[in-house]
């Protein structure tokens, strides 16, 4: 539960050892590098090749959707990575597969996209012969010495008589060769003589030539040529598409190809934001001070000159959280909203908390609690997720823990469905149902404090007591870390007052003089303090004002946790209309199936649209209500630079002097 | 007249407030979730990874019309349709119209609200994906008057005398 402490590197080596020491580094990820401050001896960055790479990479990325589509192998729910031995798949060969796999399909898809380009062509011929296949004359007809013959067309929905009319009229022959709604087609017979007027009279009712009236011989003769072409295209891209399938074989040692040229771009990036002295390479950045043997040895390694000095003042230092194993799967929740600044308090482990018992508070359902659990605890043991994906899921495993604890307390399983099932189902009368809980209800229920439906104030009030501890909580945390910076009298100044004055409210109830002191003593406290940051006399009674005024804040963020008790009855309300669909059947065959099929789809509804909502509000319970009263965010999480491992990592070589393989 | 008395019944002027419930607070979100799936169309088609940030940012304006679903249900339970519906007066009818009417009203608009939030959400996801955490807290303080509403339109239902 600690922010890690972190040291500045500065490491020098000669120019040409820059890749041995990045790919070192990279390998053991605990270095990032900072790019903006510029050593004295360094005038310029070092040059890489980042462009080049960026294009290797990308060139693989294009084909690697193609494989994946065609590949046979089977998809595992998580994306996993593959592990292998750089040597080894160098020297194996596999490699170079991969390399002509890549090369390959980038030439059978272009060879396709060609293909697929001539057999558009085909069709957009066959398409534009269509009309005039009837026609029995070639399309380039020249006619006769008197007379022309033309192939074209009209609009479409011109009238026939029309037609006529003007053929008469100019004296031609129209005949009607086929239709479709664009358009009616014809061949024309005219005179030679007439040949202008029939121009000008056809123009007039929106003739167009037909494009492929130059062509030589029947229609049907070139349609059917072309249709031959269109099936040979057919088969051949059919006949490369099976290579496709063929190459996607190899798509594992693409995958791991595709790694091993991203891993080369992010070393050229890395290198092009060293510094370059007239021989050597300097690399500044962050290290973990935990890490620091580590870094060391890979450092001795490569033979680099190196120092490792302390934060000073005024540096952005990276943030790492350190938190045990159970902490840890909530600092993803923790980074959706900010990191804490470096050297400041890291809230997971008190927020961690206070998640789990939200969570389960607001979500109490011992049903759903357990499914979850079982799901994401098993994802974990049998999927083997990657570490983010991982944690993610023990989050919300752990948080299914809390559900089912709650759930337990307040006698829900999947909602009311154990009652539902004895009311409608074996129909037992009322007397007979069960009445568990701790606290009289006129209503048959099995919670062992109460159920939040019979008994929302009850409810309202776990919620509100919660959000309560919830807030006085951050105060606490507010009032260590003050103490923790040895500033004492502010932790009591902002703190202690309110706290006498909430202690006091509470003792009131019990021992109203005593009560009634204390809230005097922190009333005159908090007018009294809260202004000491402002300059005069003004302005100090401005803050104390200010200090009692706040205190609408805290019954304004205390009413906020009046979410917990809406939540859980939107959760239990849908569960009980499900259970009342499900078992409303009653008892048969019929009736057995019916439920089955109800339950299953209907609480999974309920359990996706709830976790949903729990997980924001109680997200948001964090970040507003309890972060507002103590933290100082801000940080920028340590980022260290790492060899890509979307696919596939590398297996560490054993032997730590082993030649780093440089990509 | 004869009409309108033969309608107007204490049970039909509770199916009134379970109708306005769901009604208009399903029409809120239903526009909210709407808006925010056409903002994340565009975002969609540049990078289908997205999709699951967006689906968090799209469904929250969907909750309002939960929360009217629920309403309605309760109101439903409480008459008794579901199984052997109980007598209520005019008055007790009215009741629960006035009962609906905080999640009907404040469902309705908050939806639309948090909805335009959630547009900017949108927005954060495409520019700083890493950001959208923030912009997801800042659409479900909206909403937070929508759960004030569910949970005054709840306890008036539950605490019924009927």
């Amino acid at each position: 539960m600690s922010v890690s402490k972190m040291e500045k590197l500065t490491a020098v080596v000669p120019a040409s050892d820059a890749d041995a020491l990045l790919g070192r580094l990279m390998r053991l990820g605990a270095v990032s590098i900072t790019r903006d401050a510029l050593p004295d001896a360094a005038k310029a960055r070092l040059q890489g090749h980042a462009p080049e790479a960026a294009a290797e990479a990308a060139r693989i990325a294009s084909i690697l959707p193609v494989l994946a589509k065609r590949s046979k192998r089977k998809k595992p729910l998580f994306s996993q990575a593959v592990p292998y031995d750089p040597q080894e798949f160098k020297r194996s060969g596999q490699e170079e597969r991969a390399q002509k796999t890549v090369t390959e399909a980038e030439h059978v898809l272009a060879r396709i996209e060609e293909l697929k380009s001539k057999l558009a062509a085909e069709r957009a011929l066959m398409q534009s012969l269509l009309p005039y296949l009837d026609h029995k004359r070639p399309l380039n007809d020249p006619g006769t010495q008197t007379a022309a013959v033309w192939l074209g067309s009209l609009p479409a929905g011109i009238k026939t008589d029309k037609l006529r009319a003007v053929a008469d009229e100019v004296g031609f022959v129209a005949e009607v060769l086929s239709s479709d709604n664009r358009g009616v087609y014809l061949s024309i017979v005219t005179h030679r003589d007439a040949e202008g007027d029939t121009q000008k009279a056809l123009a007039s009712l929106g003739f167009v030539r037909a494009a492929h009236a130059e062509d030589e011989g029947l229609a049907t003769d070139i349609f059917d040529a072309s249709q031959k072409r269109e099936h040979e295209l057919e088969r051949e891209i059919a006949r490369l598409d099976a290579g496709l399938d063929v190459l996607a074989e190899n798509l594992t040692e693409v995958e791991i190809l595709y790694d091993m040229a991203a891993t080369r771009e992010i070393t050229e990036k890395n290198k092009e934001s060293l510094f370059a002295t007239k021989s050597c390479a300097i690399l500044t950045g962050w290290v973990p001070a935990r890490e620091e043997a580590r870094v060391t040895r890979a450092l001795e390694k490569c033979g680099a000159a190196y120092e490792f000095t302390p934060p000073e003042e005024g540096d952005d230092v990276p943030v790492l959280l350190r938190n045990n194993a159970y902490a840890r799967n909530f600092e993803w929740v923790l980074g959706m909203y900010s990191y804490p600044k470096y050297g400041k308090f890291d809230p997971t482990l008190v927020m961690s908390i206070f998640y789990f018992l939200i969570f389960g508070l607001m979500f109490a359902d011992a049903g759903y609690g357990l499914f979850m659990s079982i799901i994401c605890f098993g994802a974990v043991k049998w999927l083997r997720p990657r570490e983010s994906m991982k944690r993610f899921l023990l989050m919300f495993g752990c948080c299914g823990i809390s559900c089912l604890i709650f759930g337990v307390l307040f006698g829900a399983y999947f909602g009311d469905f154990p009652l539902a099932f004895m009311k409608n189902f074996l129909k037992l009368p009322p007397e007979k149902m069960p009445n568990l809980a701790l606290l009289p209800s006129a209503e048959a229920n099995l919670a062992i404090l109460f159920d939040p439906i019979q008994n929302p104030m009850g409810f309202l009030l776990v919620s509100l007591g919660i959000g309560a501890l919830h807030l006085l909580g951050g105060m606490a945390v507010k009032a260590y870390t003050l103490c923790r910076e040895k500033k004492v009298l502010d932790a009591l100044f902002d703190v202690g007052s309110y706290w006498l004055l909430f202690g006091g409210i509470a003792t009131v109830f019990f021992k109203k003089s005593v009560g009634l002191g204390l809230i005097i003593t922190g009333v005159v406290m908090i007018l009294a303090t809260q202004g000491r940051a402002k300059k005069g006399v003004l302005g100090k009674m401005i803050g104390g004002f200010g200090g009692i005024y706040a205190l609408i804040n805290y019954v304004s963020d205390l009413l906020s946790y009046s979410r917990i008790l809406a939540l859980g009855l939107a959760a239990g309300v849908i569960a009980q209309v499900v259970n009342l669909l499900a078992t409303m059947k009653g008892a048969s065959f019929i009736g057995f199936l019916v439920m089955i099929v109800v339950f299953i789809i209907g609480h999974l509804l309920n359990l996706v649209i709830n976790v949903l909502g729990t997980f924001v509000h109680t997200a948001r319970l964090q970040y507003i209500e309890f972060f507002g009263r103590f933290y100082e965010e801000g940080g920028t999480p340590f980022r260290p630079m790492t060899v890509s491992e979307k696919y596939s990592t590398e297996i560490p070589t054993e032997d730590e002097d082993a030649e780093v393989p440089t990509a | 007249m004869e009409i309108i008395a033969s309608i107007l019944s204490g049970r039909n002027l509770a199916l009134l407030g379970a109708a306005l419930a769901a009604g208009l607070a399903g029409m809120g979100s239903a526009k909210g979730v709407g808006m925010v799936g056409e903002a994340g169309g565009g975002l969609l088609s540049e990078d289908p990874s997205k999709f699951g940030k967006l689906l968090i940012l799209q469904v929250l304006p969907g909750t309002q019309g939960i929360y009217g679903l629920i309403t309605a249900f309760l109101i439903i339970f409480k008459i008794g349709i579901l199984g052997t519906p109980i007598d209520l007066t005019i008055a007790q009818g009215a009741y629960f119209v006035m009962a609906s009417l905080p999640i009907a009203i404040v469902g309705y608009f908050s939806a639309i609200k948090q909805a335009r939030v959630a547009i900017t959400g949108v927005n954060v996801l495409a520019k700083r994906p890493d950001e959208v955490g923030k912009a997801i807290t800042s659409t479900v303080l909206v909403e937070t008057y929508a759960i004030f509403a569910v949970l005054v339109s709840l306890l008036l239902v539950l605490f019924a005398a009927v």
